[in-house]
């Protein structure tokens, strides 16, 4: 049994391509820390459809590269955990998560 | 180009240009619960199931969820957050234009080793098999390294979030 793929690789490339030049579009505008890594998950799951793009298509066993693609969400996971948890740290101490005001160690 | 396709591609897409745009922190978020909700069906269309619902449950169930509570933890101001002046984000603007021009020209000229498809395996129990036999077979030791990072990460951000008491 042979598929025809819904799409060719270079259109899963350039939609992983969009993703991450508006993660990095929010990373650079945004403020707001939470929101800041908001624009951090964009650009990871850019990476990430990527990875399943290229195990479909380029890969032989078409299987191999998705576990690559749990390895990232596990990361991400964990990230999006601590970063929050740092996140909430800092709100406690200074009562505001503007990353341009967060400047206690600068001298 | 089939149609389901063209489809996910406008949510996943339209709803990643709110995420950046909107001023609302909120709405922010639940637009990233729909960009990831699209990408899920973009995964299924490449034959991940396995990543389609591993996305649906951490990304949309768990992360999501959790930024939403950060967000309101933190809210100030009605959760409108103050905006750099329109200079530094035309510049912004212009860094992910070069950023996507040089991917698009990259994306392009390359010509892609593709392989074609010899049978769809995401309908069948063989998917499974075979994604297991990766998943603890070749990738074991990243497997076991991603449940210590998994275990650090939890106590380091009980630790952090906690509050101290004297």
């Amino acid at each position: 049994m042979t598929t025809t793929p819904p799409a060719t690789l270079e259109a899963f490339l350039l939609i992983g391509a969009m993703l991450f030049c508006l993660g990095i579009y929010g990373a650079l505008t945004r403020r707001n820390a939470v929101a800041i890594l908001i624009s951090i998950e964009l650009m990871l799951n850019a990476a990430n459809l990527n990875l399943v793009a290229f195990a479909r298509f380029v890969d032989h066993s078409h299987i191999s590269g998705q576990p690559f693609a749990i390895f990232v969400i596990t990361v991400a996971a964990a990230e999006a955990a601590v970063g929050l948890a740092i996140v909430l740290c800092v709100y406690r101490n200074i009562r505001h998560i503007n990353v341009d005001q967060i400047n206690l160690l600068k001298w | 180009m089939s149609a389901a396709f063209v489809i996910l591609l406008l949510i996943t897409v339209g709803a990643a240009v709110f995420v950046v745009t909107t001023k609302n922190i909120v709405h922010a978020a639940v637009f990233l619960g729909f960009t990831l909700l699209g990408l899920a069906g973009l995964y299924l269309l490449l034959g991940a199931p396995f990543v389609a619902f591993a996305q649906v449950m951490v990304y949309v169930g768990a992360v999501t969820v959790l930024i939403l509570f950060a967000v309101m933890l933190t809210a100030q101001r009605l959760m409108r957050e103050p905006r750099y002046g329109s200079q530094w984000r035309v510049a912004a603007g212009l860094a992910a234009a070069v950023v996507f021009g040089c991917m698009f020209w990259v994306i392009n000229a390359t010509s892609w080793p593709i392989s074609p498809l010899k049978q769809d395996l995401s309908n069948s129990s063989e998917y499974l098999t075979q994604f297991t036999s990766g998943l603890l077979g070749s990738y074991l030791l990243p497997f076991e390294v991603a449940s210590l990072l998994l275990l650090v990460a939890l106590v380091g951000a009980v630790v952090l979030a906690k509050e101290e008491r004297e």
